[in-house]
């Protein structure tokens, strides 16, 4: 329960590879690439659409043998070469059961003696709706108290 | 298998996004406390850690029973354990690519042998 509540929205991973940060980069813009690595094995790339500038859209289709083939998409929020690049991710990975909602991967490059580190961010983030749904709580819940007083 | 809902997740982390609402789950995870007990270590109005209740109540993180004027809140565990699940999905999966990458990136550079220099028969 206490790491729960510790860490409980961030998601960061890291690990440093023997490689430039010009050629990681690479691995994770270009189709080619990405299709041999990412996942990890856990699913198998059927293809690989990637428009890699601010704004365009990516579409893997992958399949595994729990869940069939699947979609996994986004949109490119952030490209600056050969430090961070940022999309959006839409789905379970490879479990397709998982829920479909966005959330933001933030991938940064950072130099390092002997290969570069990368490191990933996965956030969850809300939209206007649910800060609409808490605005109209908040509201409510003084509304409440005033009552209770 | 989890099922997970959108909705339901987004509320869960939209909840737990704010240090004072973790602190407020932390606190009910010891034990359900009373609304005007949870509220006094905290240096902010009574509305204002109302407010924050209220978004972990929608969220389904706490559940408040009215005992006369007092409001008994505790706290709901299944709401962190599909955040926690959906947490550690990825923490796998984005563990086991950047492995695959280190391996797909490392592989094509030979092991640090140094070379032999072609020497002449004699």
């Amino acid at each position: 329960m206490t790491t729960t509540l510790t860490h409980p929205v961030s998601l960061k991973v890291s690990r440093l590879i023997k490689a430039p940060r010009e050629r990681i980069y690479a691995a994770w813009t270009t189709p080619s690439d990405i299709m041999k690595w990412l996942g990890g094995g856990c699913c198998q790339f059927v293809s690989a659409k990637m428009d890699v500038r601010v704004g365009g859209d990516y579409s893997f289709l992958v399949k595994s043998e729990q869940s069939g083939e699947s979609e996994i998409r986004g949109t490119y929020r952030e490209l600056n070469p050969p430090g961070r690049l940022a999309f959006t991710w839409n789905t379970g990975g490879c479990d397709g059961d998982m829920e479909r909602a966005e959330t933001l991967v933030t991938v940064d490059l950072l130099e390092r003696q002997g290969g570069t580190e990368v490191v990933i961010s996965h956030d969850r983030f809300t939209n206007d709706e649910s800060r609409d749904r808490h605005q109209a709580g908040w509201t409510a819940s003084l509304e409440k108290l005033e009552n209770l007083s | 298998m989890v099922n997970y809902s959108a909705d339901t997740l987004d509320a869960t982390f939209a909840a737990l996004a704010d240090p004072t609402r973790r602190q407020i789950l932390q606190r009910l995870s010891e034990q359900p406390q009373r609304v005007t007990d949870l509220a006094e270590p905290f240096a902010m109005s009574l509305p204002a850690v109302s407010k924050h209740l209220r978004i972990l109540e929608d969220a389904g993180l706490l559940t408040r029973r009215r005992l006369g004027r007092e409001h008994h809140l505790q706290l709901e565990p299944a709401p962190l354990r599909d955040a926690q699940s959906w947490i550690e999905h990825y923490r796998r999966f984005w563990e086991g690519s950047l492995d695959a990458l280190a391996e797909y990136l490392e592989k094509p550079t030979p092991p640090t042998k140094p070379k032999k220099k072609k020497r002449k028969k004699t």
